[in-house]
């Protein structure tokens, strides 16, 4: 066929195929004609190729001509003789040259270099010596041609230093180096083109002449980005010795080009200083920083003195320089602190930057004095008995000579402009009410609007760790600073007509106060048992701003609740100063008060929440004031009597008054906490062991049913099991003591050990009867209240959807339950029943979950009976969440606590329900949603009718979050602290197992080991890595097993089902970051098991591309090294390529086929798969699934 | 053939070419403007597809032509062809499929070399998911390209705006540009999100008691 009918079908085949409106059928015929041209013949291809990047066409034909040209040298050039490959370069060469003549748009000037490109990176160093003199000629022909040499010049570094894939290590070390050599005259010729085309387009502009101006113009930007492709590996000397860097400090004050420039600076100053730097590094990063500097000046002054305008462009210009500093200033730092001169006006402008009035400039900067600082305040890493100040700078050698120098520099002006503008950002645009922005200063505060910088909550945090940082730094002055704005701002407020209005400065400096006086008084002399100097200095200063807070008369509750946090702020201080603890408590309990107890008014919740605030102040404080409150403890424990007595005080404020004492308490030592806990249950114990409400309500539904009506009675069961919650966590025997001091903690009884036995029966059948409203026949006939009060809340669903904090359910509850009817008449509603449900769920769930914490008197004394049916008695209606929150809160610790003799009376009995029924469950929903895309989870069935994606979305969840759950529960099951029998050195007997091994001892029970077996298999194959990462730590152990007993069925399933698992699991993308377990279990497996089992060998086979020559290969390289790591690396290569790469887990390099497109090798270049059959005929099967 | 033949309009439009990986969703992205529907099958797109998205911004309408092209190799070959022209583009990879993120540096360099210096912005596709595999902060490649980032989900609506406005102030010039009424068709789930995340907010700031200091909480269950 003539060559130039092929051109023609070509033009028209690529036509058809981009055209928008071709049919369906037209254009995949046309795309199969263009794949038959490029498989096609080669010189046919080549020849076509080149007459269709001609001017004749149109720039889409050409354009896919030079495509067709690119995938020809990439992949077929081998199929040239050396003279052909020398013309098709020559021709192509030749292509520059005429395209830079006829001034082409840019697309086609950019493919053609990238053709040039291409073939020099498939030829290699020999072209591009002979290539790089015709270059420079060719740049010196005009800006047309200059503009394409740049461009070249930019695709070939990038297609060797960044989209290297396809070239292996040799090829791309011998490209770099010979790149690397030629440096020499690439730098001198960029540095020649952008001051030659710099300077015609001025010229040009001058006169006038704008398109030849703008041609200049487009030079001078393609020899910056070529100058930006080698910035970030060519040797640094280099770039200033060729005038790289003069060149483009020179473009910053250009206007047309210093954004483009000053991303040189930025990729620069990134660089990681080398080990081996030496004075000319030095003195190109000193180059660097003073052209950053002269910059930063002459913008700062001009921004700082007003005078001048500022455009967009001149800011991000700006946050570009700054950036740059920072950058330097993180990696070069040494560069920095080697002269005075130069590190304090550094810390000057850096300083600048940091008060700007932008916040992107402030923001910046921001970065950098948080990095120093925490650099500055971190310890010198000094050895102990040597911390003399004069070894500082011996010491810990290099690090902390910048230490000794930055030091002086970071005075105190400068910690009192940091701390100022912290404070004054503190706050968010939205917050200022409009005629306080002066608050801010003239800042631009943070916004909502703003984008690209995540949250504001995580910039606050950074502020905050700067004020943090800095008080520890600077404490004297970080307590005057932060006294001084808010009596300022307090003040203010006096003076307001309406302070609420201004609520949100005082708000934002809550936080504030809180992390100075942490810093200040952080108790790391605790042991000295004094104050040191600026301790003494602050509590003088922190006493003024104490006056003045006792002193206010505030009545508005949201005032009220901002001062409760602000004492709250003060406790660490108070500790230090234990006299004024008193006024505090009086102040707290004259605010908590002047607020009225408000029941169902929406109007005064406001009231209702700082009532709370004000109970949970105590709760902090006895936390922070520690052992000062102690002698204050008799006059709280009257007072709140009195109110209690008086009905001033809520059931909820009760509650949390009780937990500020069972704090207190846990500070008096182990025989005061037992009185204080027996004088706070109590009177809890005799309402609730009385049988007449169990019976009246917990022996059928209908009484359950009866308990939703009684509202006031059914919150004061609520509050009984959440004080009895909140007296566990309370009272909980610290790891830290346990760790130190363990044969203590075994000898003085769990301060609660005596209360269980009167707490949890009647819990227990309160869980049952909630637990039975779920299943169907109790549903049907429940009222629509009760019916509607047991599907998922609005909030429920808005976290499930959202991101919100998980903490937040139980904080509302608590604010929700507060509401006691006095009166007993208000109908109970759908909310305060779901509410109760909720709660008591919570709250029960955790007492059984910390009564295990209490160890054998639970074990011993409670009825396992009572608890079997308490909760798995309608395990099979339960919903997901609920599971998981069972799972979560009592199995998993109920699992970790049980002493191994009662582990068959204990595990076997509560863990078969839940396995069955939840391996049921998931195994129903994953296949649902892998398959259909839909999860299907009972918690939301029947919610919301028909088909809405957030449903959908929700019910992923859910399912994910329960498989995660009990993956934990395996994890934990297979944890080495239960199974230490099989860590040991010897080799475990089988009664050893039965007592040493939990997994051990489940396996030897048919009815479980198949169902934890099976959920092994399954979870293998749900795309969800959290829980195949908990399933395979679970897995460990079962070979652990396998290989230390000599249960044979265990070993069969090991190497058959598991090992064939694994391989199945990791073809599956979620599972990359687990891969390395996977396959190192795989080779565990293997090399364990392949002399006894030939299970592993036959899966191994049946892989795709495998045959027995390179099984042979593979055991004979395993047998040359014992090190894991070397034969888990083994292991990785036989499976990716037994499978042609298609072990989506393992591919962490992605295959260039996949998406450039000049690229297209054909399948059945791959190895055939006819292996796949064992020796016994029948397939093992993965062979399918590849 | 730059332009799709469709009816010119007497506002501003601009060639806006969507690429990434095959399966990543682009399609349903730009769909979901279309017709509100979240598209549940997936068909692998052949060629190219070009939608007309017109949006209200407070300097009048403008029009973006997406051209939302193939993810696949095996439909592919012709690719930088679509681009040309291209006038702002989104780079698309999903946050599920960790080798869509990989791929994303040689989507971004086939782009460069046919379309000079437009702006582009990077979206992290289905962050609805629970099964996520590139976390935010992995996702680096936009600061050193300078490009802008965003999460989205194309089924929850999230952020679905943000890209086209960001392309919008860039091609426009001017950083204060904002949309003053939702896309045409745009699915109702949008306020009513709005709504909720609102009442969330409300919820969040009236339960006010921060996290009590009860540091033995979780330690129990360790």
């Amino acid at each position: 066929m003539d060559h130039g009918d092929t051109a023609n079908d070509v033009a028209r085949a690529i036509v058809a195929a981009l055209g928008w409106n071709s049919s369906s059928d037209d254009r995949k015929a046309a795309l199969s004609f263009l794949e038959s041209v490029k498989a096609g013949d080669v010189r046919v291809l080549a020849s076509t190729s080149f007459r269709l990047v001609k001017k004749d066409w149109s720039s889409e034909v050409r354009l896919h001509a030079f495509k067709l040209l690119q995938h020809l040298v990439r992949l077929r050039w081998d199929e040239l003789s050396p003279e052909e490959r020398r013309e098709f370069a020559k021709v192509s060469i030749d292509l520059m040259n005429e395209i830079a003549n006829s001034s082409e748009e840019w697309a086609l000037k950019s493919q053609t270099a990238a053709l040039v490109a291409e073939i020099v990176r498939r030829e290699g160093v020999s072209l591009w010596q002979e290539l790089v003199p015709s270059l420079i000629s060719l740049s010196s022909s005009g800006p047309a041609h200059a503009e394409m040499v740049c461009m070249m010049l930019r695709w070939l570094p990038e297609d060797i230093t960044v989209h290297n894939e396809d070239l292996e290590g040799e090829r791309r070390r011998l490209l770099l180096r010979g790149l690397t050599e030629s440096l020499s005259e690439i730098l001198p010729l960029l540095y020649t083109l952008l001051e030659r085309h710099f300077g015609a387009a001025m010229t040009e502009a001058g006169r006038q002449q704008i398109d030849i101006a703008k041609q200049h113009a487009a030079t001078v930007t393609a020899t910056l980005n070529a100058i930006n492709a080698y910035v970030e590996w060519a040797p640094l000397p280099y770039l200033a010795k060729y005038g790289t860097i003069h060149g483009c400090g020179f473009l910053l004050s250009s206007s047309d080009f210093r954004v483009h420039a000053c991303e040189f600076f930025k990729l620069v100053s990134s660089r990681r200083r080398p080990s081996d730097a030496d004075s000319d590094y030095d003195s190109a990063i000193s180059s660097i920083l003073v052209i950053l500097m002269n910059v930063s000046t002459e913008f700062l002054n001009i921004s700082e003195s007003g005078c001048g305008i500022m455009t967009d462009n001149d800011f991000e210009f700006a946050e570009c320089i700054c950036e740059s500093l920072v950058s330097l200033g993180t990696t070069n730092l040494q560069c920095i602190t080697g002269d005075n001169e130069v590190l304090s006006q550094y810390l000057q402008k850096m300083m600048q930057y940091f008060r700007h009035y932008k916040l992107e400039l402030h923001h910046q900067s921001l970065i950098f004095w948080l990095a120093l600082i925490r650099d500055l305040v971190m310890k010198p890493k000094t050895s102990a008995g040597d911390s003399s100040a004069d070894n500082l700078a011996s010491g810990s050698g290099q690090a902390d000579n910048h230490k000794q120098k930055i030091l002086p520099y970071v005075n105190d002006e400068i910690c009192s402009v940091m701390l100022d503008v912290s404070f004054q950002r503190m706050l968010k645009k939205e917050k200022v009410n409009p005629g306080n922005e002066s608050f801010g200063g003239a800042l631009e505060l943070w916004s909502d609007d703003f984008e690209g910088r995540g949250d504001f909550g995580q910039y606050r945090s950074k502020l905050l760790e700067l004020i943090r940082l800095t008080a520890s730094f600077k404490p004297v002055i970080a307590v005057t600073k932060v006294s001084d704005r808010i009596s300022m701002i307090i003040n203010s407020l006096l003076l307001a007509p309406l302070p609420s209005q201004n609520l949100a400065m005082l708000e934002s400096m809550q936080l504030a106060v809180e992390n100075v006086v942490a810093a200040v008084f952080d108790g790391s002399n605790d042991n000295l048992g004094s104050a040191s100097d600026a301790q003494l200095a602050s509590c003088r200063i922190l006493e003024g701003l104490l006056q003045q807070l006792l002193s206010l008369k505030w009545t508005e509750p949201e005032l009220i609740e901002v001062l409760g946090h602000y004492f709250e702020a003060l406790g660490p201080f108070l500790k230090y100063r234990p006299d004024a603890v008193g006024s505090v408590i009086s102040k707290l309990f004259e605010l908590l008060n002047s607020l009225p107890i408000v029941m169902k008014d929406p109007s005064l919740s406001g009231a209702r929440y700082a009532r709370l605030h004000i109970c949970t102040s105590f709760v902090r404080l006895a936390k922070t004031v520690d052992t000062s409150l102690l002698p204050h403890m008799k006059g709280i424990a009257d007072t709140v009597s009195y109110l209690k007595k008086e009905g001033q005080l809520l059931r909820g404020e009760h509650n949390l008054f009780g937990e500020t004492f069972l704090i207190m308490a846990s500070a008096a030592g182990p025989q005061q906490q037992q009185e204080v806990m027996t004088w706070l249950l109590e009177p809890l114990s005799h309402q609730w062991t009385q049988l007449e409400w169990q019976n009246a309500y917990l022996s059928d539904p209908a009484g359950l049913i009866k308990l939703c009506g009684e509202t006031q009675f059914m919150w004061s069961l609520f509050h009984t099991v959440t004080f009895f919650e909140k007296a566990l966590k309370r009272s909980g025997i610290r790891k830290s003591i346990v760790n130190t001091n363990n044969s203590t903690a075994s000898s003085v009884p769990h301060p609660l050990a005596s209360h269980l036995a009167w707490m949890l029966p009647p819990l227990l059948k309160l869980l049952r009867a909630i637990h039975s409203l779920w299943s169907p026949p109790v549903t049907q006939m429940l009222p629509g209240e009760i019916k509607a009060a047991m599907t998922m809340s609005d909030f429920e669903r808005t976290s499930l959807l959202g991101e919100s904090n998980p903490k937040l359910p139980k904080a509302a509850i608590t604010g929700a339950e507060g509401i006691p009817v006095k009166d007993g008449n208000t109908e109970p509603n759908e909310t305060d029943i779901r509410n109760w449900l909720k709660g008591i769920r919570d709250s029960g769930y955790n007492v059984l979950g910390l009564s295990t914490t209490v160890g054998e008197p639970f074990f011993r004394c409670t009825d396992v009976e009572a608890v079997d049916l308490a909760l798995m008695e309608n395990i099979n209606s339960m919903e997901f969440r609920h599971i998981r929150q069972l799972v979560h809160s009592v199995l998993i610790p109920l699992v970790k606590n049980c002493p191994s003799d009662l582990w068959d009376i204990w595990l076997k009995r509560l863990l078969y329900p839940l396995l069955v029924y939840s391996h049921q469950a998931l195994m129903c929903s994953w296949s649902a949603l892998l398959e259909e895309g839909r999860a299907k989870v009972p918690d939301l069935i029947g919610i919301l009718g028909g088909p809405d994606l957030k449903v959908e979305v929700m019910e992923e969840k859910l399912l994910r979050v329960l498989t995660r759950e009990i993956c934990i529960l395996l994890s934990v099951l297979g944890s080495p602290a239960l199974n230490s029998g099989l860590h040991s050195e010897q080799l475990p007997t089988d009664s050893d197992v039965v007592s040493s091994s939990v997994v051990g001892f489940l396996l030897k029970n048919n009815d479980i080991a198949v169902l934890l077996l099976h959920m092994c298999l399954d979870a293998l194959r749900w795309t969800d890595v959290e829980a195949t990462i908990k399933v395979t730590s679970f897995c460990g152990t079962v070979v652990l097993l396998a290989i230390s007993t000599n249960n044979v069925e265990l070993r069969q399933f090991v190497c058959k089902d598991l090992f064939s698992a694994i391989i199945q699991g990791l073809a599956l993308e979620s599972n990359a970051l687990n891969s390395s377990s996977l396959v190192g279990l795989c080779c565990e497996i293997f090399v364990s098991f392949s002399k006894q089992d030939p299970s592993p060998r036959q899966i191994l086979l049946s892989l795709p591309c495998i045959g027995p020559e390179d099984l042979l290969a593979f055991e004979e390289a395993l047998g040359k090294t014992s090190s894991p790591k070397e034969q888990k690396q083994l292991m990785k290569s036989l499976l990716l390529v037994g499978t042609a790469n298609q072990l989506k887990a393992l591919a962490v390099k992605k295959s260039v086929n996949l998406i450039t497109n000049v690229v297209a090798r054909p399948r059945s270049s791959l190895p055939a798969t006819s292996d796949s059959i064992t020796e016994d005929g029948s397939a093992i099967g993965l062979a399918a699934i590849m | 053939m730059a332009l799709p033949n469709q009816q010119t309009v007497d506002y501003p439009s601009f060639k806006l070419v969507i690429v990434g990986d095959g399966g990543i969703g682009k399609t349903t992205f730009v769909k979901r403007h279309l017709t509100g529907e979240f598209e549940k099958k997936y068909e692998p797109t052949i060629g190219v597809e070009v939608h007309p998205l017109d949006f209200f911004t407070n300097c009048g309408k403008i029009r973006f032509y997406c051209w939302d092209t193939a993810g696949q190799e095996k439909f592919g070959g012709l690719r930088d062809g679509y681009y040309v022209h291209g006038q702002c583009a989104i780079i698309m990879f999903d946050v599920t499929a960790r080798l869509t993120y990989k791929n994303v540096p040689t989507w971004y360099r086939d782009l460069c070399r046919v379309c000079e210096n437009i702006p582009i912005v990077l979206c992290g596709n289905k962050v609805d998911m629970k099964n996520r595999q590139v976390k935010a902060k992995q996702v680096t490649f936009h600061r050193k390209k300078n490009l802008q980032y965003y999460e989205i989900s194309a089924k929850s609506n999230y952020n679905y705006e943000k890209p086209f406005l960001y392309l919008a102030r860039k091609l426009a010039g001017d950083a204060n540009l904002h949309f003053v009424e939702s896309p045409a068709l745009a699915p109702p789930e949008v306020q009513i999100d709005m709504a909720a995340q609102k009442e969330h907010e409300d919820e969040l700031v009236k339960a006010l008691i921060q996290p009590l200091p009860d540091d033995d909480d979780d330690d129990a269950f360790d």
